[in-house]
Order: C-alpha cells, then sequence, then structure tokens
C-alpha cells in the first residue's frame, strides 16, 4: 500500500466533508464540548476528513506508538552497553584500528582508555550493563541492545540529522513525521508527534530534527514544555477569562455558519470550523494528558520524580507513558542539551559527563520500561533509546572520549522486540561496527516494521520522486523481531 | 501517482468527447515533449456566449466549459471584487473609502482604472515579491547547525520588492539573478540580484569540497526548477527516471556554476567606504574590549537599603562575603530576587550565588544558581582560586522578579541546600572544613533579605547583613565597561554595518573555468570522464556554445550565456514556467498544476492553448509581469463569483450532464474547479493573514526596506534553537508591526504565526505554499497575545473613530476586517453580543466598551471569511 499525495497536500479531504457537512456538525454547543459522550458522535461524522485520524497499517505491526529517548551528544558505549576487556590490555597503547581521519577533534589520540566502570551480569539473560546504570540492569531482560550501529557524520548536527531523517543534510520529514503520516494519530485532541527537550535546551539544529520536511505541516512535532503550560498558545492570553473565550467562539461559530450557508458546498470552510471545536478541545485535553502529579507516589518514585537528579527527565518519561496511553503516535525525548558537557559529549572528561547524564536517565527509563509493562501496553510501545553516533574507545585530551560515527550502541526495548539480547558488535576494541553492522536506514527500516509499515511502500510524491523514509537502502533485522 | 494517472484519463475522455477541444490534444506520433517545444501564439477560440468575453482569457477558458456544456459563474458582486483584486495583488485588504469610490465610479473602465491603481502601489511589490522569496528559498541566516545571520540578504530581498515594483522585464531579472556580475559588474543592485545563487542553506559538514558540491546542487536544482519547471537535480547521481535529462545534462550544467564563488562585495562611495571603514575599526576595538573583560573576582556595587542588601552592577563574578572564618557546622537561611541579569545567550557561568565555609576570597563553596543560561543550578568548589563544579548538576532556573528561600545545611562533610524547601544537593566533601559566608552574582543583580547564620544548636551566629563596607571584597575597580554594555555597542555597530551597500553576491574565480568531471554515483571522491557545460540536450534545437572568454574578462562567463539561452524567446520553458506561477498566484492553482516541474511527470495542463497564448504573449509584451496581470484580472475569468453551488443540485441541472460526467468523473461538474467555472475560494497566506490582522487594527506601520525585524516570540520557542538568537520581547511596537515579508526569516526558528500557517520551509525553492488547516492555527489566532493586542489596539481605533454607540461600532468593525458593512442579521448578532459582553465586563469591574469592543474584534480575525480570499 502507498500512500502519496499530490503536489498540495490538501487533507481535509473535500469529498468527505461535503458528505459529512450538516450531519450535525457545528450543531454542537461549545459549551457541551465538556461532555465525552457528546464529543464521541460529533467525531464519528468527522473522523474520516482528519489528516492525523488514524489509519490501518500496510501489515499488523506490534507497536502502535514509539517513545524515543535521544541521548544527544553521543553517549559512550563503551561505558554503558558494550564491554570491551580488551582496552584494559591496551592501557596506554595505541590501537591499531584508530585512524585519524574518524576523529573529529584534533587532540583524539590512538590510545586506548579503559572504562574506568565495571560492567556485572543482569536478569536471567545476563546482559552485560555498566554500574553506572543500576536501574536500567534491572530490566536487562527487556533490552535489545544494538551494538553494530553505524552512520555517515562525525559532526553533530549531520549525524542528528540522519538519525532523525536518515539524511545528514537537513530538510527531510523526520521519523516521527513519516511514521504520523502512514499511521495517523488515535488521539484526536492531542498533537500525533510530542518532542520535549532537555532542561538544558534543545539538540543543535533544534526543530530541523523533528521537522515534517515536504511532508505536510500536519505531521511536524509538537514541543511540550514540561513544566507550565504543555503547548504554547493552550489557553487565552492573560485578560481574556475562560467564559469570554466561549462567548467569543459562540459568536464566531455564528457568523461562521452564515458565512458557510453563502458557500455550502465549500469543504475548506467546515473543515476550518471544524479545527476550532478539535483546538478548544486540546485547550481542555492536553494539560490532563501531562499532568503527572495524578500519579501516585509510588508511580512517581518509579520514575525518579522524587529525587532532585531525575526529577526532569522523569516527568517527562511520566508524560510520555500518558501521551501514548491516550493514543499519541510519537513521543521524542532528548537528553542532553546545548552543547559538550551539558549535553552526552563527554569531550573533556567521561566520569564528569557520564556521572552526570547517567542518574538523570537510569531510573526514570527503568521506570518507563517497568510501568509500560505493568499496565500491559510495552508490547504495543516501540521504545528506543541511543545517541546520534557513540564516542572512541581511545582517550581524547586527559579524560575525554571524542566522538564515533563508526561503531555505537542503540538499545530497543518494548513493540515485540525480543528482550535480554545483544545484536551485531563492534571489534574487540569497540571502535568500528564489525559483525551485523546496522546503518541508520536499516534502523528506520525495522522501526516502521515494528509499526506494520513496510518502508519500501511508505512514499511521498515530491519533486517528482517518490521519496522514503530510507531513500535506497534500509533492511529490517528481522533476527530481533520475536 | 495513482491520483494523477486518473486525473489524466479523465481530461483526455474530456478531450475525446468533443471536436473542439480534439485539436489542443497532443497528436499520438508526436516524439517532443509538448513543453520542450517552442511555443507558437495559437488562434483565439470562439466562444458562444460573446457577451461573457471580455478578454482572450476568456475566450479560451470558455470555449472549453462549453464544449463540456457547462457554465461560468457570473461576475462577483463589486466589494468581493476589490477585496479580491487588493488581498490578491497587495496583501491588504481596500479601505472603507476606496470600496465606496469604486461602488459609486460607472464608467466602463472603473475595474481596468482599480487594477492601474493597486499596480502602481508600493504594496504590490511586497507582496507579489514574496511569491518570488519563496522560489529563491530565500532567508536571513545559514540553516545548519549554527545558523549564523547574513547581515546583508536584505538587500535581495529589496531588490526583489522593487524589480516587480517597477515591472522590470522578467528576462532581465532573470538575467541579472544569475549572471548580474557578468552583464553589470559595477552596479549594485545586479550584483544583489546574484543573491539567487546564494540564498539556499548553507552546508556546514566537515568535508569543504563535499560542502561545495551540495550548495552547487541547491544552486543548479533551483534554477533548473524555478526558470525551468525542471527537476535537474534528480541526475546528479544518474540519469533522470522520467524525464529525457542524463547525468551528463547535470554535470555539463555544474561546469557552467563550477567556477562561482562567494563574496560580501562592498559597492559605495568614497564617503560610505570611509564610513565603513570608521564602523569596522569600532567593531574591532569592542570586540577587543570585550575580550580584555576578565572574569576574575569583582566588587559589584553593593549596599543596604531598608535592611535589605541590595547589587546592581551587572559584572562577572561580584563577591562580597561575612561571617567569621573559624565557623564550622552551621546553617545559613536567606531569601533572594533576581532583579535582573544579561540578555546574552550561552552565558553559562551567569547566575545568582550563595557561599559557604568561606575561608577567604579563594576557598569556599558555593550553590550557583542557574547556570548554564539559567538552566541548571550547580553546586561549586572554589579552592586556591580555582573553580570547579561538583557534579552532577540538578536541572532548575531562576525566574526574575520572583522571592526565593535559600537554606544551606552544613555538617561536617555534609553539605546540603535547599531550594524553596526542596532539596537540591545532598553531597559530601571535606576540602573546606571551616569558613563563613558570602554573596555573589555573575552578570545579574540580586536583592537579598531575612539572612540568618545558626548554629546546629539553633544559637544564632549572625542576623541580617552587616555593612557592606565591612565585608570582604576582591579588589577589582568595578568601573570597566560592562558586558551588556559592550555588547549592546557592538549590536549596534553590526546594524550599521548592515545597513552599508555591502552585495552578498557570486563572482567567477577567474576567467579560467575549473574542469568538471562527472561524478559516478554523484559521489564527488569519484570522478569520471570530462564534462563541457552545455544545457540540457533535449532542449536545444542546437548545441548552445561557450566560447572562451576574452583575454581581458575576469569571469568564464558561462553564465550569462545561460541565462540569455533561457530568455531567448525560442526557449520552450522560460516563458511558460513564469506565465503560469503568475497564473497559480491569481487563482490558486496553476495550468499546470506542478508549477515547477514541466517534465514527462509533471501534470498535464489544463488549458494548454491559452498558456502557450499567454507565454507568446508574455514575451511580445516585452516581458512585462504587470502587462500579464492586467490580462488576466480583466477577464471574466477572473471576476467570477466564488460561490459553488452544493453538488445535490449541481446534479441534473445541466442538459449536458453525461458530458459532465466525463469531465468530473462524478457527476459535479467541475467540482475540483480546473476548468475554472468559478473563482476558487483559496485560505490566505501566513504573511497576508498576518499582515490583514495589522492592517484592521490600524497598526500597520507600512515602512519598507531595510534589515528584517524581530517580533516577539514566545521564549520558549527562541529555546528550541540552540543558537538562540533572538531578542526577548515583552510588548511589541510600531517597529515590529510591519509587513510580514520584512520578518527576519532564521532557518533554524521560523515565527509561529508563519510557520503554523504553512510558510515555506526554505530548504528548498517553494513553488506553492501549501494549505493546512489544523487545530494548532485556531489555537494560535484565538490565543496568542499578537490577537489579542491587536483586538485591543482596533478596539480603541473603533472607539476613535466612531465613540461608544453599538450599531456604529459593528459598522465599522466590519468594514476595518472585512472591508464591507454587515448584514441586517450580523448587525444584529453583533449588537447583541456587544450588549451582553459590556454586562460582562462591567459586572467584573473592567471598563466595558474597550473590552467589549475588543471581543468583538477578535472574532472578526477568527472568522473564515477573514481567513478566506474568495
Amino acid at each position: 500500500m502507498t500512500r502519496q499525495s499530490v503536489h498540495t497536500a490538501n487533507f481535509w479531504s473535500r469529498r468527505q466533508l461535503l458528505q459529512s457537512a450538516g450531519a450535525g456538525f457545528g450543531a454542537l454547543a461549545l459549551d457541551a464540548l465538556t461532555h465525552r459522550d457528546q464529543l464521541a458522535s460529533a467525531d464519528s461524522n468527522l473522523a474520516a476528513t482528519n489528516p492525523l485520524a488514524a489509519r490501518p497499517a500496510h501489515q499488523l505491526g506490534r507497536a502502535k506508538s514509539v517513545i524515543f529517548i535521544f541521548a544527544y551528544g553521543g553517549p559512550s558505549q563503551v561505558d554503558l552497553f558494550d564491554h570491551k576487556p580488551a582496552l584494559t590490555k591496551w592501557q596506554g597503547k595505541a590501537i591499531p584500528v584508530f585512524r585519524k581521519q574518524d576523529a573529529f577533534n584534533k587532540t583524539t589520540v590512538a590510545t586506548a582508555f579503559p572504562s574506568p566502570y565495571r560492567f556485572a551480569r543482569h536478569g536471567e539473560s545476563g546482559l552485560e550493563v555498566s554500574e553506572l546504570l543500576p536501574e536500567i540492569a534491572t530490566v536487562a531482560d527487556e533490552l535489545c541492545v544494538i551494538r553494530s550501529l553505524h552512520c555517515e557524520s562525525n559532526n553533530h548536527a549531520p549525524a542528528l540529522f540522519q538519525m532523525n531523517t536518515g539524511f545528514i543534510l537537513p530538510g527531510r520529514p523526520s521519523l516521527g513525521s513519516w511514521v504520523t503520516y502512514g499511521l495517523g494519530s488515535e488521539a484526536d485532541s492531542l498533537p500525533a508527534f510530542v518532542v520535549m527537550w532537555d532542561h538544558r535546551g534543545g539538540p543543535i539544529g533544534g526543530a530541523q530534527n523533528w521537522t515534517s520536511g515536504f511532508l505536510p505541516a500536519a505531521y511536524q512535532g509538537t514541543p511540550f514544555r514540561s513544566r507550565g503550560e504543555p503547548i504554547i498558545d493552550l489557553s487565552p492570553p492573560a485578560g481574556v477569562d475562560a467564559q469570554q473565550q466561549r462567548a467569543r467562539l459562540r459568536l464566531l461559530r455564528r457568523l461562521n455558519e452564515r458565512h458557510r450557508s453563502a458557500n455550502p458546498a465549500d469543504a475548506e470552510l467546515a473543515a476550518r470550523m471544524h479545527s476550532y471545536e478539535l483546538a478548544y478541545r486540546m485547550q481542555m485535553a492536553t494539560p490532563e494528558a501531562v499532568d503527572v502529579e495524578q500519579e501516585t507516589e509510588s508511580t512517581q518514585r518509579l520514575y525518579g520524580m522524587h529525587q532532585p537528579i531525575s526529577d526532569y527527565f522523569g516527568r517527562q518519561c511520566l508524560m510520555a507513558r500518558r501521551l501514548v496511553e491516550r493514543g499519541v503516535r510519537f513521543v521524542q525525548l532528548y537528553s542532553g542539551g546545548a552543547d559538550q558537557q551539558l549535553s552526552w559529549d563527554a569531550h573533556s572528561g567521561v566520569r564528569e559527563n557520564l556521572e552526570q547524564h547517567c542518574p538523570e536517565i537510569d531510573r526514570p527509563v527503568a521506570g518507563l520500561i517497568k510501568d509500560l509493562k505493568q499496565r500491559g501496553l510495552l508490547d504495543e510501545t516501540l521504545i528506543i533509546w541511543g545517541g546520534e553516533f557513540g564516542r572512541m574507545p581511545t582517550t581524547q585530551g586527559s579524560s575525554g572520549r571524542d566522538h564515533n560515527h563508526r561503531g555505537f550502541t542503540m538499545l530497543l526495548a518494548g513493540g515485540g522486540v525480543k528482550g535480554g539480547i545483544t545484536y551485531g558488535a563492534t571489534d574487540e576494541f569497540g571502535y568500528a561496527a564489525e559483525q551485523d553492522p546496522v546503518s541508520i536506514p536499516d534502523l528506520h527500516a525495522t522501526c516502521l516494521h515494528i509499526l506494520g509499515m513496510d518502508h519500501e511502500s511508505l512514499t511521498f510524491h515530491h519533486r517528482s520522486r517518490d521519496m522514503r523514509l530510507t531513500d535506497v537502502s534500509g533492511k529490517v533485522i528481522r533476527p530481533i523481531l520475536s | 501517482m495513482r491520483r494523477r494517472f486518473s486525473i489524466s484519463i479523465l481530461i483526455w475522455l474530456s478531450l475525446a468527447l468533443t471536436t473542439c477541444v480534439a485539436a489542443e490534444a497532443r497528436a499520438d506520433d508526436e516524439q517532443t515533449h509538448w513543453a520542450f517545444r517552442t511555443p507558437t501564439r495559437p488562434p483565439i477560440p470562439s466562444a458562444k456566449d460573446v457577451s461573457w468575453v471580455r478578454t482572450p482569457v476568456d475566450a479560451f477558458v470558455l470555449a472549453r466549459l462549453e464544449a463540456v456544456g457547462l457554465r461560468p459563474k457570473p461576475r462577483a458582486d463589486a466589494v468581493r471584487r476589490l477585496r479580491r483584486a487588493s488581498l490578491d495583488l497587495l496583501g491588504l485588504p481596500p479601505t472603507r473609502q476606496q470600496v465606496e469610490v469604486f461602488l459609486k465610479d460607472s464608467s466602463p473602465d472603473a475595474w481596468r482604472r482599480v487594477i492601474d491603481r493597486l499596480l502602481a502601489s508600493p504594496h504590490y511589490g511586497e507582496r507579489w515579491g514574496r511569491h518570488w522569496l519563496d522560489l529563491a528559498r530565500y532567508a536571513d541566516s545559514n540553516g545548519f547547525e549554527f545558523d549564523f545571520e547574513r547581515p546583508y540578504a536584505w538587500h535581495y530581498r529589496d531588490y526583489v520588492i522593487n524589480s516587480f515594483n517597477s515591472d522590470q522585464p522578467y528576462d532581465r531579472f532573470l538575467i541579472e539573478q544569475l549572471a548580474g556580475d557578468e552583464s553589470d559588474p559595477n552596479r549594485f543592485e545586479a550584483l544583489v540580484a546574484t543573491g539567487f545563487c546564494r540564498t539556499g542553506p548553507t552546508v556546514g559538514n566537515q568535508t569543504l569540497e563535499k560542502n561545495r558540491y551540495d550548495e552547487l546542487d541547491d544552486v543548479i536544482s533551483t534554477t533548473t526548477e524555478v526558470f525551468l519547471g525542471l527537476t535537474l537535480g534528480c541526475a546528479r547521481c544518474h540519469d533522470h527516471k522520467y524525464d529525457p535529462l542524463t547525468q551528463r545534462d547535470y554535470y555539463a550544467m555544474l561546469a557552467i556554476f563550477h567556477t562561482m564563488a562567494k563574496r560580501d562585495h562592498f559597492v559605495g562611495s568614497a564617503q560610505q567606504r570611509q564610513e565603513l571603514s570608521r564602523i569596522d575599526g569600532q567593531l574591532r576595538s569592542a570586540r577587543s574590549d570585550m575580550k580584555k573583560l576578565s572574569n576574575g573576582p569583582s566588587r559589584g556595587r553593593w549596599r543596604l537599603q531598608n535592611g535589605e542588601l541590595v547589587q546592581d552592577a551587572i559584572v562577572p563574578n561580584a563577591r562580597l562575603f561575612f561571617g567569621d572564618p573559624q565557623w564550622t557546622d552551621y546553617t545559613v537561611e536567606v531569601e533572594f530576587l533576581k532583579t535582573g541579569g544579561t540578555q546574552e545567550a550561552f552565558n553559562y557561568e551567569a547566575g545568582v550565588c550563595l557561599a559557604f565555609r568561606a575561608a577567604d576570597l579563594k576557598n569556599f563553596y558555593w550553590a550557583h544558581l542557574g547556570v548554564s543560561d539559567n538552566r541548571e543550578h550547580a553546586l561549586e568548589i572554589e579552592h586556591n582560586g580555582g573553580r570547579a563544579p561538583m557534579f552532577p548538576k540538578v536541572a532548575g532556573s531562576v525566574q526574575r522578579n520572583q522571592w526565593y528561600r535559600l537554606k544551606a545545611e552544613l555538617r561536617g562533610e555534609s553539605l546540603r541546600v535547599w531550594l524553596d524547601g526542596k532539596l537540591l544537593f545532598d553531597r559530601r566533601d571535606k576540602r573546606h572544613a571551616r569558613g563563613g559566608i558570602g554573596f555573589g552574582n555573575w552578570l545579574t543583580t540580586t536583592r537579598w533579605k531575612n539572612l540568618t547564620v545558626r548554629d546546629p544548636n539553633g544559637a544564632v551566629l549572625l542576623d541580617g547583613f552587616g555593612d557592606p563596607a565591612q565585608g570582604l571584597q576582591p579588589d577589582a575597580q568595578p568601573d570597566a565597561p560592562t558586558r551588556d554594555v559592550l555588547n549592546a555597542r557592538i549590536a549596534a555597530l553590526e546594524n550599521q554595518k548592515a545597513r552599508m551597500p555591502i552585495a552578498m553576491s557570486i563572482f567567477d574565480s577567474g576567467r579560467e573555468a575549473r574542469v568538471t568531471k562527472l561524478f559516478v554515483r554523484g559521489d564527488y571522491r569519484n570522478p569520471g570522464s570530462v564534462v563541457e557545460p552545455a544545457v540540457p540536450v533535449a532542449l536545444a534545437t542546437q548545441p548552445l556554445t561557450f566560447p572562451a572568454p576574452s583575454k581581458s574578462a575576469t569571469t568564464t562567463g558561462r553564465r550569462r550565456i545561460l541565462a540569455e539561452w533561457l530568455v531567448s524567446p525560442r526557449n520552450p520553458l522560460t516563458a511558460r514556467v513564469m506565465v503560469n506561477r503568475i497564473w497559480q498566484y491569481h487563482f490558486g492553482r496553476g495550468l499546470v498544476e506542478s508549477s515547477s516541474n514541466f517534465g514527462l511527470y509533471g501534470d498535464d495542463p489544463s488549458h494548454p492553448r491559452l498558456l502557450d497564448w499567454l507565454a507568446v504573449e508574455f514575451i511580445e509584451s516585452g516581458w512585462s509581469v504587470k502587462h500579464m496581470h492586467r490580462l488576466i484580472m480583466t477577464s471574466s475569468v477572473y471576476q467570477q463569483s466564488s460561490q459553488q453551488t452544493p453538488p445535490a443540485q449541481a446534479s441534473g441541472r445541466s442538459a449536458d450532464s453525461e458530458q459532465e460526467r466525463a469531465v468530473s468523473g462524478a457527476g459535479a461538474g467541475d467540482a475540483d474547479g480546473r476548468l475554472l467555472s468559478r473563482f476558487r475560494l483559496r485560505r490566505l497566506e501566513a504573511e497576508v493573514l498576518r499582515d490583514r490582522i495589522l492592517a484592521s487594527s490600524g497598526a500597520l506601520n507600512v515602512r519598507m526596506h531595510g534589515p528584517g525585524i524581530r517580533p516577539r516570540m514566545h521564549p520558549s520557542v527562541i529555546a528550541t534553537s540552540t543558537t538562540r538568537k533572538w531578542p526577548t520581547i515583552d510588548r511589541e511596537g510600531p517597529r515590529h508591526w510591519r509587513r510580514s515579508v520584512y520578518i527576519f526569516t532564521r532557518r533554524s526558528i521560523l515565527l509561529p504565526m508563519l510557520e503554523v500557517f504553512d510558510a515555506p520551509p526554505t530548504t528548498e525553492s517553494c513553488e506553492r505554499r501549501q494549505t493546512t488547516t489544523v487545530p494548532t492555527q485556531a489555537l494560535q489566532l484565538m490565543n496568542d497575545v499578537f490577537t489579542q493586542d491587536q483586538a485591543l489596539a482596533m478596539a480603541a481605533a473603533v472607539t476613535r473613530d466612531v465613540g461608544t454607540n453599538a450599531a456604529q461600532q459593528v459598522a465599522a468593525v466590519y468594514w476595518r476586517a472585512l472591508a464591507r458593512p454587515p448584514s441586517a442579521e450580523e448587525q444584529v448578532d453583533c449588537v447583541r453580543y456587544l450588549g451582553e459582553q459590556r454586562a460582562y465586563h462591567a459586572a467584573r469591574g473592567k471598563q466595558s466598551n474597550s473590552h467589549a469592543l475588543a471581543d468583538l474584534c477578535h472574532v472578526m480575525f477568527n472568522l473564515n471569511e477573514f481567513a478566506y480570499l474568495d
């Protein structure tokens, strides 16, 4: 099945709206919008007209939604999930696989830098996890550790763009946009694709990382703030109260209806009136969806919200669970912001970096997996964890590690992915992917597959080509699927 | 693909059914794609209803409609036509006076004179120039990683606006943009025009050679799409999949642009040059002063005021310490309020500090609140003057003008800090065992109050602040210029420099062309055979020659040869592509719907002969865009009503229903409007919507030209970008209320008001705006401060005009917002609404007239009629 659109995508299909116009549309009083039953019946008339309406997948998928935890800056695989005892043997010596042109920074040398952290086996699977992530280690049997990722750039921005969009140049639609384009959303009063970033700031390249590119703007990621009002302009401006807003909207609807009666066949006008009703509903649904204070104290603790170090990210993970529970299709969380030590970019000190970032996410991520599991949602939620690249097993400066785009680790969990396994391997130093290398298009193809979509069939016609997320490559990693 | 296929089948069916139209169909044996043959002027067809035909355009459209048994819509009413023409040509609504003058004018050429008046308005260039800027992927910043600003880019934007206003012939407009440096090397505007080749995003990867070819690819793709309607960019790695364009064609085009280089070129008088060197000198010195600014400890400006300790100098690292160096275990409690802070982005140190265990000015711990650009709190240690954060830090920020309670408890190695009762830090460290307390500011200003220091038994060690003069302070003098002063100075100088005649232009690095080789699979590391410059073989009846430049030449001359070929009357595409664009901007859709793709897989034209007629007319008019506007807008086609009959009534209405079904496939006649049987209603573009709000409220500042403006953006939108280079604005003023074409376009953060209404993404040429309808647009208009502010401004203006009489207010509001009087029903509804809202606000003790009226104005901005061109 191929989804395509002509040059200007006008989502509110005219024909469908023609059919639904007049069938109860607009007859709904805004004041009654708080009553869910009435909402549901009004919606059934218009469900088919929404660009973000849920659509069937190409084939049966295991997962319905995705939570992508982006460890921005490039987390160090050899200190976290890719244990390399050989580095200890080579300590102080140049490793033979090092190539100067792979390094980003001039101060990077070939000298092996063994991990200062201990690894241990966890769970029934005996998966190796570093002591930096004691909580994540408790869910080892849920994790699929892919150790053989590689990408095309050793520079943050292009590597981020590639991880998010498949291309190192900015402007292509992001994974989240492709997924919502393919499947729509099951949350009619919430954005389909939500992005939350770190308290230290957004990733480099900003909104280019969650852009819908040439796909219509409806598929773009919507940034949520994790405190205060989640979306800008979600409630009336200062000086305008709720009752006043309702009065404005009542008059608006009345005047719009009269205008439409002169243009009864124009579906766009009906669609635009409907968008106001949806917006009004979002005003109520969105704050409720992200209100983690409604959760029990034990749930909040499960996510680490009781500790200052993990409160912020725990809150975001809990918000992510509440969002996918309500049908949001794709949630992307950024851990790490701005640059250098404020992200996972440990040029100037591995210890300071990892001892800052690991405790921030350890309990929240483990809590998210446990919570989804106990609610029976893990199987239908794909969790992705990883950065735009990894780090060198050699030294930069005195105690740092440089970017490494030739071999790094990502985690998958849930969505029917096998737990407690590793896939692929780097060489004995953790330098380059060696066994079963996985490219970014391979990863993307696998994610789409898990959601029930065929990456070769999910296309959009643009600039006289049928564009794909995976362009001309991509191979589903079948061995990791249960 | 499937849908396009079905459309062409239907068109083919309709053509086959009627002999008249069958003549327009391409002969099956014709080998050349229609768009690759030079257009010739076709005869004007004769239509039955001669009374409807005002211009040749009408004859083509009507003949086609009559052939399938359809009739066009009647002429729209005068108010609607004027509103349509005004929004279309100027992007602004007509004033009440303009409407009334037009209504009274019964002369036969009244409509023509309206169009002439609109075309003479400088707002015309602002509106139609914006269309061109979409095509040119214009922005004021580089994009990519750091998204650096392009301070001189705005000259190109103004060049485009001026070119439309002066009706610069399109052939010249084209030549200047591709080769202004070759055609007119000493004229500033011609150099500025070459900015077309530089307005694409900068590629900032590590491999310079690859970046260069990616950027040249952007130039080739944009040039061929915009001027030729061909997607030659698709042939970078392999022959084009659908069109007769080869990979060799792509590299032949690369050979034309290959020698091009970028430069920011000063072209001005001797006096201006002097001015420029003065500015540069002052910039150098301000920047060097900035570098010299020390981050070492400074005194700050401390005083006691009403029992509060106040520090009000924005300097790095101000310190003031109190207490006994022999204190060991104690608890400090204090409250603070941040009164100000640096606006400078990327200031990771700025923050508010409380020191403890301070043995002297070089040995202490401190809680440093709001570091990392006010996003984190850190516990730091200073040890013999060396400072280091004690990881990990925690998330948090310090808001201005809000009191915070801060508490630190020190017990042996245990150091704990609370903020507003919440534990921030719980650490163990033994490097400093004893010492007093202190206060610090890093590029912030604060007030402190209610200080107490108690020993573990609760005995008071210190209650209140001592005399600042008695505290311990660094020796450094506080009178050096502060960072913020220097930043403001640098910004002012950069602003002056941006106004200098500096063209963001291109030139050839010499007369010798760089050798161009075909890159196998598009990979520059894999060069193949040498390729000579040429235009796509499928388009050239005879090969275009690129003679070697003369000895005295400074450029290869290749771009100029290309440009002149593009504008030669024999070129099959240039004129067709441009008249189709003009048509598209008037009607919302081109005669060829894929307006940047006239290739084999582009859309077939709905009216091929009309397209050719217009193309020839365009060339023969001397490439006058304004001539085309007049021709199109005086037609009956353009003046038709937009009202659409519901499909239930449409079917069976016509005697020729069989043919109708053949056209629409559904018995609904011209349901999608492709045959132009009515004027197609369409949503206004983002900029027009914003400008219309400003025009209605009366706030619009019509000042033209100059560096881009930066309206208010919500701080959390600014924060989405790591560069954060957008000023924080609390309230907008007239300098922000200029037309949207002047808004500074930062590739990494577009203004939400524009972005949400489908402004183009600027990474590539945008041939046609998308029109989406999503709830976030409604949220923007319902809830954003901008709309509310403008509603209040409009209410004030209306009250000034007509006083507080509700009926008169309603009429005035309708005229301002919709350029028409309210209907009787609307009048009743709105007067009642004003009454209700006045009572509502009065009951809450608010100024009832202005708030009620603002409510009504706000509703106007949200109306469908306001957001649509009809």
